[in-house]
């Protein structure tokens, strides 16, 4: 695998090769600028870490707080009702 | 490019590059094929106004292969951390252009390294560069930690080249800069490893 499809996988994006400076170590080699930045097209999320993501909300959403658990799940029944989702 | 060694070979190419590296330290004129010192930073013009800021024993340390601020500037304030930061040369470049606010840690696999690096910051006023015996494949440092990640010269010595990368994107923020100077192959290697590692040198 070449040097640029390594830096993708390792999680950087716009990988690219920037110009050659001229100082060659060998006489099979070249030197090569290389630059990337880290979050442009970086890797997505897996669907488990989304589902994972959803379900922290879910529990953070449902926690007894103010409202009980039990009475947080019937308003959001009502809710769902009167916006005539499927609850 | 990413080979799968045993833990020995890996091993044998660190020896080997902590060997090598071990007689560049005392200076690297004649060692390598590419002008070093300061004629290597002319060639690939370094900042001519912060080179006259640094002390000459750093610039005749440098055995870099290209200029990482060739594409672009370093922000005051930045974070950057120099993978195989060799005589230091780049990382005092940095800590110039990051100024007061800014820090800058070097590391590098080979201990004779980083000693010359210390004895070079120490003719230096910087208060905010440190130089660390490590290899850049497991840095030791918290995800988001810097804002640039440069290295010249040295991914291309790596057998763990794509754990090198993770690593360094790990540590990076998001946003954050990766700025390599390396050789790429141009035709086939066919020698064996400490012909590899000697192939850096004449
Ligand atoms: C060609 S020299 C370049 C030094 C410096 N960057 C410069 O421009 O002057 C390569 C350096 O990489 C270091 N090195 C090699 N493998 C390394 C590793 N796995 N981790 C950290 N440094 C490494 C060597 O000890 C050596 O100092």
């Amino acid at each position: 695998m070449d040097f640029l499809a390594l830096m993708k996988e390792a999680g950087f994006g716009g990988a690219e090769m920037a110009g050659d400076t001229g100082f060659n170590s060998s006489a099979v080699t070249k030197g090569t600028m290389f630059r990337a930045k880290k979050g442009i097209g970086e890797k997505a999320m897996s669907v488990e870490d989304g589902l994972k993501k959803y379900r922290e909300f879910f529990e953070m959403a449902y926690a007894d707080g103010a409202l009980d658990r039990k009475m947080k799940h019937l308003v959001a029944l009502g809710a769902s009702l009167g916006a005539g989702c499927e609850p | 490019m990413e080979l799968l060694l045993a833990p020995e070979d890996k091993k044998k190419i660190e020896s080997g590059i902590r060997e090598k590296y071990a007689k560049v330290a005392a200076g690297p004129e004649g060692l390598f094929k590419y002008p070093t010192g300061r004629a290597g930073l002319e060639a690939l013009s370094y900042d001519p106004e912060i080179l006259k800021t640094l002390p000459s024993s750093v610039l005749d340390s440098f055995c870099g292969v290209g200029n990482p601020f060739s594409l672009g500037p370093l922000n005051p304030g930045d974070a950057v951390l120099d993978i195989g930061s060799g005589g230091g040369l780049d990382s005092l470049v940095a800590a110039r252009m990051v100024g007061p606010g800014g820090k800058v840690v070097g590391l590098d696999l080979s201990p004779e390294m980083v000693t010359r690096a210390n004895e070079n910051l120490r003719q230096t006023d910087f208060a905010n560069v440190v130089f660390q015996e490590f290899s850049g494949e497991d840095l030791l440092f918290e995800d988001g930690s810097f804002d640039v990640v440069l290295s010249n010269g040295v991914f291309n010595l790596i057998p763990g080249k794509g754990r090198m990368l993770q690593e360094a994107c790990r540590v990076l923020k998001p946003g954050g800069r990766l700025l390599i100077a390396d050789q790429i192959l141009t035709g086939t290697l066919t020698k064996s490893t400490p012909e590899r590692i000697d192939s850096w040198f004449r």
